[in-house]
């Protein structure tokens, strides 16, 4: 039996009895990469009640939308295939060269297909197949190769478990591992509190990188990640994670890389406690890093992170704690940074609000460099309602300051900024008023020490047969913006820039939509030459087919003019076809 | 009564888009959940789609120079947080008409947590002399799905939005290759060899001079300083003095080259090369034949 059937717009292509065997051979070729623990879920019996609990599952896991099942006559579950493809087809015109522009003059084309392949078992547990891949002959887009894997991943998930081939998102804590990888992984829980969860590749490039498809500019990377967490009562867990990394050396040309192969090893524990509106977190780590041919480096890093809340009050406060030479899986753990923060705000009254954030953060990444490697940053604000007898009416002010010093140099920065907005949101009218000002000074670069301040303007206007009971069939709205910046430097010369914007947005039920956007402006240069022109305007405009098919037009232009070397001009004019198969 | 939620709700909504009630962080968000994450399955085509877009706002708005949307599209425990926003400051007073471009980009979008890895292309015009310039780097962003949607929280090998959160820097050495017959013996006058250096770091945008090592392959070396041509870009186009000598005198600005062929290198400590990577030696060879 097959079935089609439209919802929420898409079409869902479900089996029943004869998915099932199509599930089956799904669910052994996932299971001839996923393990033994697949393999042997083949020989549950089908039974449809467990369905619920993945659903639910599934949704609080995801937020996302929840896979359709039917229950069939013979108990069989489902098979769900979400797909899609979507053509561009466009012509650049461009100029300026490559310093001034990535677009390149010429027609060209870009094909985006994606398949999502779930299959649920009576039991619930739940196997997929996702791909999603990108074919142009735009090199502003792909630059080595006409094809491009996006995303490439297949896997199985139960109750208690979960296995995942391709491109794997390992996120196990901030000092420890975070970050994508190119292999498998796998979580399993033990019992109620318990769980472990590894993962272990490549960290390449791309897919192509990898497959040695295109050049590879960076070492191929081995990695291996772990982590063992348990909870202890309803507060506290707790958990550690080994990781470690190492480039592998025959894995590029000689000359290709700047860096020497390097390699890793990164040992983690840390806890989190939540008691109420009292959370706290934390994380220690020790790594041991080593370039090819140079010394090791012992390092560590810790990190606490503390927020309370408590009636109109919120506080927040952490300490990072990051050495120079510590090194790991994850993308969080950025080298040489110490810094301490409190931040809080309060609503004082129903009309106001405050908020400030006070950090110290050390740098020693700016070592060597005319950047600050300690410094003190203050942000300060409020938010101001003016109460129900001006609805939509608010104003919001902010304060910030940033005061850095470099201690080989003696150097020091400063960064000072203010702002003040007036606002209004209405239904049919909203506008908005904005002054701020930057000053940004520093000892060791004077050269572009300057005072900037500037002002922004905008008026929105919208129309539409929306009685605020049944919805509307159709809406026009209309944005006028202009907007006036100017920078002064200390070392002599100024620049100006106005720009003025014009924006028109429409919508009708079964038409689709337009919208189109223009705006000009001028600046003008600190050295005196002639003034930049700029105009830009794009026009979007996109017709509805059945379900999410749709076909869209789409012009845009950026045009630089006044200085030679600052001229450029881009334009792309293109047709797009979104077909959800 | 409508009027004073009305006004309660525009007010929570506009102080959260600006920035005064900071968004839950990624770690109180596991803090929240004292038992291990139930085993989560994978998620939808449609949440990297939603993971792209949000990190295309932060970089249009980091194009504007639009620092107070930024702060509230980042985790406010985000490690290096202030060294981030000094960065996005220091680069929207330093650049005018900055426009950055994303190709290779793909995007892995986990349950609650994706990976975007793209190749990036920063154009800009220098403040000073409005001369245009570009630099380019490879990065890795971490997104995180919180309940106000895809926030960044963290950005690993090269760092687009800042020019002192790390980017690494780029070397080039000429000529090619160095004829051993043009350098003079120990009893001659030291011969000036003239040589190409260029390194490209927007991590020292602002810098005025840059100084690097050349070292030869028996181990004597001299310093040589290049100076900044635009923000971030420095270039050394002169004479080195080399001699055939057994001599290592490091003082002597003079480049000992005891036999031929051999191989001259130029050394570039980088002491922020992004990458979430400790401070690494950067290295480029010519040959002397």
């Amino acid at each position: 039996m097959n079935k089609f059937e439209k919802r929420h717009g898409i079409m869902t292509f479900r089996r029943g009895s004869k998915g099932k065997g199509f599930q089956r051979g799904l669910l052994l070729a996932l299971a001839a990469g996923c393990g033994t623990a697949a393999a042997a879920d083949l020989g549950n019996t089908a039974v449809l009640a467990g369905n619920s609990e993945a659903l639910q599952a599934w949704q609080q896991g995801t937020g996302g939308q929840t896979p359709d099942l039917v229950q069939q006559a013979d108990g069989g579950t489902t098979i769900e295939w979400h797909g899609g493809i979507t053509l561009d087809k466009y012509v650049n015109s461009s100029s300026g060269g490559n310093t001034l522009t990535p677009t390149r003059g010429g027609s060209y084309y870009k094909a985006e297909v994606q398949g999502d392949l779930r299959g649920t078992a009576a039991d619930g547990d739940l196997s997929y197949l996702q791909l999603s891949l990108t074919n142009t002959d735009d090199r502003s887009v792909l630059s080595s190769h006409p094809t491009q894997i996006n995303s490439l991943l297949m896997g199985r998930a139960g109750k208690d478990y979960q296995v995942t081939l391709g491109d794997v998102v390992a996120s196990y804590s901030q000092l420890g591992t975070s970050l994508g990888l190119r292999g498998i992984g796998g979580q399993k829980m033990f019992g109620q509190s318990s769980m472990f969860s590894a993962s272990a590749g490549v960290l390449a490039q791309s897919w192509e990188a990898l497959t040695n498809t295109v050049p590879r500019t960076q070492f191929l990377r081995n990695v291996y990640a772990g982590k063992a967490e348990t909870a202890f009562g309803e507060t506290w867990r707790g958990y550690v994670t080994t990781q470690g990394y190492s480039d592998d050396t025959g894995s590029l040309g000689q000359g290709m890389s700047l860096l020497a192969p390097a390699s890793a090893r990164t040992t983690t524990a840390g806890f989190a406690y939540q008691q109420g509106q009292l959370g706290v977190q934390g994380e220690a780590g020790v790594s041991r890093w080593q370039e090819e041919g140079q010394q090791e480096h012992d390092d560590n890093a810790f990190i606490v992170d503390a927020n309370w809340r408590v009636e109109s009050v919120g506080l927040r406060a952490g300490h990072h704690n990051i050495g120079r030479y510590y090194s790991s899986l994850s993308g969080m753990a950025a080298p040489g940074v110490q810094e301490t923060y409190v931040a809080g705000d309060w609503s004082a009254a129903q009309w106001v609000t405050f908020t400030a954030d006070a950090r110290h953060s050390v740098n020693e990444g700016a070592m060597n460099t005319i950047n600050a490697q300690k410094t003190d940053a203050l942000l300060a604000g409020a938010f101001i309602n003016f109460g129900q007898d001006w609805p939509g009416w608010g104003m919001m002010l902010n304060h910030s300051e940033s005061r850095g010093e470099s201690a080989n140099n003696g150097a020091s920065t400063e960064n000072k900024g203010n702002g003040v907005s007036l606002f209004y949101y209405g239904q049919v009218w909203n506008g908005s008023l904005g002054y701020n000002e930057q000053n940004v000074s520093s000892n060791a670069a004077p050269g572009a020490n300057a005072q900037a301040t500037g002002w922004v303007g905008t008026v929105g206007r919208n129309w539409s047969d929306d009685s605020g009971v049944a919805g509307g069939m159709w809406m026009l709205g209309t944005n006028l913006t202009a907007s006036m910046q100017e920078q002064r430097l200390d070392s002599g010369g100024s620049t100006r820039s106005t720009i003025f914007g014009l924006g028109v947005s429409a919508q009708r039920s079964g038409w689709g939509s337009l919208n189109a956007s223009l705006s000009d402006g001028t600046t003008t240069q600190t050295t005196g030459g002639p003034d930049l022109r700029m105009r830009t305007y794009q026009v979007d405009a996109a017709y509805p087919f059945k379900g999410q098919n749709s076909l869209r037009f789409y012009l845009r232009s950026n045009r630089n003019g006044g200085s030679t070397a600052a001229t450029y001009n881009d334009r792309t004019v293109g047709l797009q076809l979104v077909y959800m198969l | 009564m409508r009027k004073k939620l009305l006004a309660s709700g525009l007010g929570l909504l506009l102080l959260a888009g600006a920035g005064f009630i900071q968004s839950v962080s990624a770690a109180e968000e596991i803090a929240s959940e004292p038992k291990p994450a139930v085993v989560k399955p994978v998620a939808d085509l449609a949440e990297a789609q939603k993971a792209q877009l949000a990190l295309d706002e932060v970089i249009r708005a980091y194009e504007m120079g639009n620092v107070n949307l930024i702060r509230t599209r980042l985790d406010p425990a985000m490690i290096g947080y202030q060294r981030l926003i000094d960065g996005i400051i220091q680069d929207g007073n330093a650049f005018k008409q900055i426009r950055l471009h994303l190709f290779d980009t793909q995007v892995v979008a986990g349950p609650d947590v994706a990976v975007i890895q793209t190749s990036w292309e920063k154009r800009f015009l220098s403040v000073t002399s409005f001369q245009p310039g570009i630099f380019s780097g490879r990065s890795m962003f971490l997104m995180h799905r919180g309940k106000e949607g895809w926030r960044m929280a963290a950005v690993s090998g090269d760092n687009p939005f800042s020019s002192q959160s790390g980017v690494l820097g780029q070397l080039t050495f000429g000529p090619a290759m160095i004829p051993g017959a043009t350098i003079p013996t120990a009893l001659a006058a030291p011969g000036f060899i003239p040589v190409q250096i260029a390194v490209t770091d927007p991590d020292l945008a602002g810098q005025n001079t840059l100084t690097v090592e050349i070292a030869s392959a028996q181990g004597d070396r001299i310093n040589v300083t290049l100076t900044a041509a635009s923000p971030g870009y420095f270039i050394y186009n002169g004479p080195v003095s080399m001699q055939k000598s057994p001599s290592n005198n490091f003082a002597d600005q003079v480049l000992q080259i005891i036999t031929v062929p051999t191989m001259l290198s130029v050394r570039y400590l980088d002491n922020n090369p992004g990458s979430n990577r400790p401070p690494s030696m950067l290295t480029r060879s010519i040959a002397v034949q």
